[in-house]
């Protein structure tokens, strides 16, 4: 499990903070994508939620608020995290499949188990 | 704001576990079909929770669960061994009881019943050349019966050996994959169900061949005994079976082909050792049966014995009256009787002499104590005439058989309830995966509400600069 000085760092201004989260919304993006490992995924998702709180301190301690490039970066971290939404959304309809397939799968065999279903992984049996 | 972290952390690690739990579930399915294939259940720790030593508890994935059970899967083993033992024997024994025939005119039955009744025929008529003709096709035709069972059980002979070498290079192969799945195995930090899988496909595959003894070691590799003496894998070690020949050196009939023997890797005989599975059958037939009907290092064979023993007769007939034998065969070795019998070289249907000398001289004594011979218990034959024995030597092998197909159709019922058995225990059952997936989805659902957090997070901050 990731730890973090929970701190905000004196020296990064909150739209730092918000390009990290962004750059690390995309790469979970990316990842998502490419099927990358459940790890790295979240090891991002909770890195971006960290850079955010980190800028949420700092503009709490009213530190650059009047920072010019804030509402930029914000509103394009909310457009990222729709596109997130729908790529998890997708993710959820991929295993809501899986389930209409096994609830469509072709009936039975002559032994009484399950009929075949198309395989993927298989393991590879010789002899 | 810390307790913001740990809730982000605790729902960072439950997407990781969940996201493992996924993995292990889509293996199951994908694997549902796979020999030897049984589930893993994904299993979810549960991390500690104590907010002021900072644990924020949470739930992480563990390693995949085997459900194998093990019993279940011995269970399976011991009746494919006894399936494999009764199918080889019906398999092996079908060849031989055929031609033990008592159906169809080349039978020894039919040539011995046509035989005695040329006898006879020529007895009526005793200088009648066509019925001395006929006695020498009767003859002829005995002696074709006999060459030719003989030499259909001499190639059911060669044609087992070639069996048993290759059911000896099949459990070798076996015993490859097994040695193999021990080093990966012993290389591995967990337990892979693929590997696991294969390896559970290989020992059911062996215990067609052998009675098997399967021991897990610490490490997680197997040993593999046949008949829980006979090393065949030993961690990464494998002791490969070869085939051998036994020693005629000391035996009654040193010329009669050697009974087989399986050598162990260091080249003991473990011969004695195989007693079940279709080695074990194949051996018994090899060794055992077939030596009892055609001959062997210690026994001269049931057909030998009828063949020497109707040559034998008859020849002792005709010579006692002075006239010629009617029968050869090789006297110098009793395994080869049957296979060498033939009418005598360049005997001719009138140097058949029907007269007996006696005392009381009888015209036709000779055909009509041949005749007689047709129901004269032979002391050499268990007191049974030539008919009986053979009738004998029928019923034995196909009371073998029959046997062998009813053990054999009785066994297949119970391989498939003891895989029926374990399916129930340790298959992949794909209503309790759609059962999991659903729970999967679930999760999911709760997953994203991580990217909730960080939109509302996002939401605050627009708030604050507002």
């Amino acid at each position: 499990m990731l730890t973090s000085d929970p701190k905000p760092n004196a020296y990064r201004k909150p739209a730092d903070c918000i390009r990290s989260a962004r750059a690390g919304i995309s790469e979970v993006m990316h990842s998502l994508e490419t099927a990358a490992s459940a790890d790295a995924l979240v090891a991002l998702l909770t890195e971006a939620a960290k850079q955010l709180l980190e800028a949420s301190e700092l503009l709490r301690k009213n530190e650059n608020a009047d920072d010019a490039g804030i509402r930029l970066e914000i509103e394009g971290l909310r457009s990222q995290l729709k596109t997130l939404s729908v790529l998890l959304a997708e993710s959820e309809r991929l295993v809501s499949r899986w389930i209409g397939r096994l609830g469509t799968r072709g009936g039975y065999t002559e032994q009484g188990t399950s009929a075949p279903l198309v395989l993927v992984k298989k393991v590879n049996i010789s002899g | 704001m810390s307790d913001l972290f740990s809730a982000l952390n605790s729902a960072a690690g439950a997407l990781r576990a969940f996201q493992t739990a996924l993995d292990v579930t889509q293996n199951n399915v994908s694997n549902s079909q796979t020999p030897g294939y049984v589930t893993q259940v994904p299993t979810f720790d549960a991390l500690g929770f104590q907010p002021t030593k900072g644990l924020d508890g949470g739930v992480e994935g563990g390693t995949g669960q085997s459900t194998r059970n093990q019993y279940a899967e011995l269970a399976v083993r011991q009746q494919v061994t006894l399936l494999g033992s009764s199918s080889q024997l019906a398999t092996s024994l079908d060849p031989i009881e055929q031609v033990f025939s008592v159906s169809g005119t080349s039978s020894i039955s039919s040539a011995l019943d046509t035989l005695f009744q040329s006898f006879s025929a020529w007895s009526a008529n005793t200088g009648d050349v066509s019925a001395q003709s006929a006695v020498l096709n009767a003859a002829s035709g005995v002696a074709t019966a006999f060459a030719g069972s003989a030499n259909q059980l001499d190639q059911i002979r060669t044609s087992m050996s070639t069996d048993l070498q290759s059911s000896v290079d099949s459990i070798n192969q076996l015993a490859d994959q097994i040695q193999q799945y021990n080093v990966n195995r012993q290389g591995a930090t967990d337990s892979d169900a693929g590997l696991d899988a294969q390896l559970n496909n290989a020992l059911e595959q062996l215990a067609q061949y052998a009675d098997t003894q399967v021991l897990t070691a610490s490490d997680g590799s197997i040993t593999v005994l046949l008949d829980g003496q006979v090393p065949l894998v030993t961690g990464d070690q494998v002791h490969h079976l070869s085939l051998g020949s036994a020693s005629n050196a000391g035996a009654t009939n040193p010329t009669a082909p050697a009974n087989v023997s399986i050598l162990d890797s260091k080249g003991n005989d473990v011969t004695q050792n195989i007693t079940d599975g279709q080695l074990g059958a194949l051996l018994s037939v090899r060794n055992q049966i077939l030596p009892q009907l055609i001959g062997g290092p210690s026994d001269a064979g049931e057909l030998n014995e009828l063949a020497s023993q109707v040559a034998s007769s008859i020849n002792n007939v005709l010579t006692t009256a002075g006239g010629q034998q009617l029968f050869t065969y090789d006297t110098s070795s009793a395994v080869d009787a049957a296979a060498t019998m033939s009418v005598a070289s360049g005997l001719q249907p009138t140097d058949l002499v029907a007269a007996d000398p006696g005392p009381p001289p009888v015209s036709n004594g000779v055909p009509l104590k041949l005749s007689a011979l047709a129901n004269n218990q032979n002391a050499q034959l268990q007191n049974m005439t030539f008919d009986q024995f053979y009738g004998s030597t029928t019923s034995w092998i196909g009371n073998q058989l029959s046997q062998a197909q009813t053990a054999s159709t009785a066994q297949t019922q119970t391989v498939a309830q003891a895989q029926a058995l374990r399916q129930q225990l340790s298959g992949v059952s794909l209503d309790e995966e759609a059962t999991r997936l659903m729970e999967l989805q679930r999760s999911y659902q709760a997953a994203s509400r991580m990217v909730t957090v960080i939109d509302s997070l996002s939401e605050t901050i627009i708030n604050m600069i507002q």
